[in-house]
């Protein structure tokens, strides 16, 4: 047996910076700490599946193009479309075993008691936190769709492209943003983050 | 160009991929699919060959009004039914693929029960 201990490291290494001042700066963040699980739902199953959600969290399974959150675990359900949604949490066990992803699945299937088909995508992106004055202004310079109420507000969120990357962005408060990447591409998709924020910065 | 899309307004065509003619979701039956005891030489056969051999190599390449399948790879992964006229692209209607084929499936079978 080896005595080495590998330890997993996040895909940017938990970047956390500021950029500009105080007052009207951005601050980047890698959201650490997190699983995320692919939630495919069966047509027959989507009754069910909401009943689930409301006993477990306290939410309704949220409109295409939004999501819900819950003080459970932190808990934000993003309906990206039709027959999907994805679960992000907080993942208070895993951390401890620095391990996101081995019980995210089975922690989902007890909440949704087997109501939808679950896939783990923890390891599978980027997560970074925006937040700031100008975090919007950043963010439309490489943003296809538009940011602006009613367009896109809080609780919104959504699937696009940003330069050539594809990107879910959701909105969590007035200045307050969370985008996720393929973790793949994790350095080229901060790249492009950070070169819109001096840009504006 | 902008495709408002039915589910989530309106989307940057970047975003999609364009497949082409959407009398594409319209597959005719295949020889092998045909019921049972009917000889493969026959009419019908050769008339199933045709039509095969139609559905797969022969499109519409119409100046105007044009029916076009769409898909939102970078968005929510659905099928689009896109009515776009070829000259000015102007899109006149966009519908989920999903929804089209259903009312086609619909069509055909209350079509078939008039029979």
């Amino acid at each position: 047996m080896s005595n080495f201990k590998l330890t997993a490291q996040t895909p940017l290494n938990g970047f956390d910076q500021n950029f500009g001042s105080a007052s009207d700066g951005i601050k980047v963040s890698e959201l650490l700490g997190h699983s995320l699980v692919s939630m495919a739902m069966p047509d027959d199953q989507k009754d069910a599946l909401a009943k689930n959600i409301k006993a477990a969290y306290d939410v309704n399974l949220p409109e295409i193009g939004k999501f819900t959150a819950s003080t459970v675990d932190n808990t934000r359900i993003l309906r990206l479309q039709q027959e999907q949604c994805f679960v992000l949490f907080e993942n208070k066990a895993a951390n401890e075993a620095n391990d996101t992803s081995s019980n995210a699945v089975p922690h989902i299937r007890e909440k949704t008691k087997d109501a939808a088909y679950l896939s783990d995508q923890s390891d599978s992106w980027v997560m970074l936190k925006l937040s700031g004055k100008n975090v919007k202004t950043a963010l439309e310079r490489v943003c296809p769709i538009d940011l602006q109420p009613p367009a896109f507000n809080t609780f919104s969120v959504t699937r696009t492209a940003m330069e050539h990357l594809s990107v879910i962005i959701m909105q969590e408060g007035e200045n307050e943003y969370l985008l996720f990447s393929p973790r793949s591409s994790a350095k080229s998709f901060m790249h492009m983050i950070l070169t819109s924020i001096e840009n504006v910065s | 160009m902008i495709i408002n899309h039915p589910l989530l307004g309106p989307r940057d065509a970047s975003e999609f991929v364009y497949l082409g003619d959407a009398c594409l979701m319209n597959r005719p039956a295949w020889v092998g699919e045909r019921i049972e005891g009917e000889d493969a030489n026959d009419a019908k056969t050769a008339e199933a060959l045709q039509q095969y051999h139609d559905y797969v190599h022969l499109r519409q390449n119409n100046a105007g009004e044009h029916k076009e399948l769409w898909y939102h790879e970078q968005g929510d992964r659905s099928w689009l039914v896109v009515t776009r006229n070829t000259i000015t692209h102007e899109i006149y209607n966009v519908e989920l693929a999903k929804d089209v084929a259903l009312a086609n499936k619909t069509a055909r079978a209350s079509q078939g029960g008039k029979k």
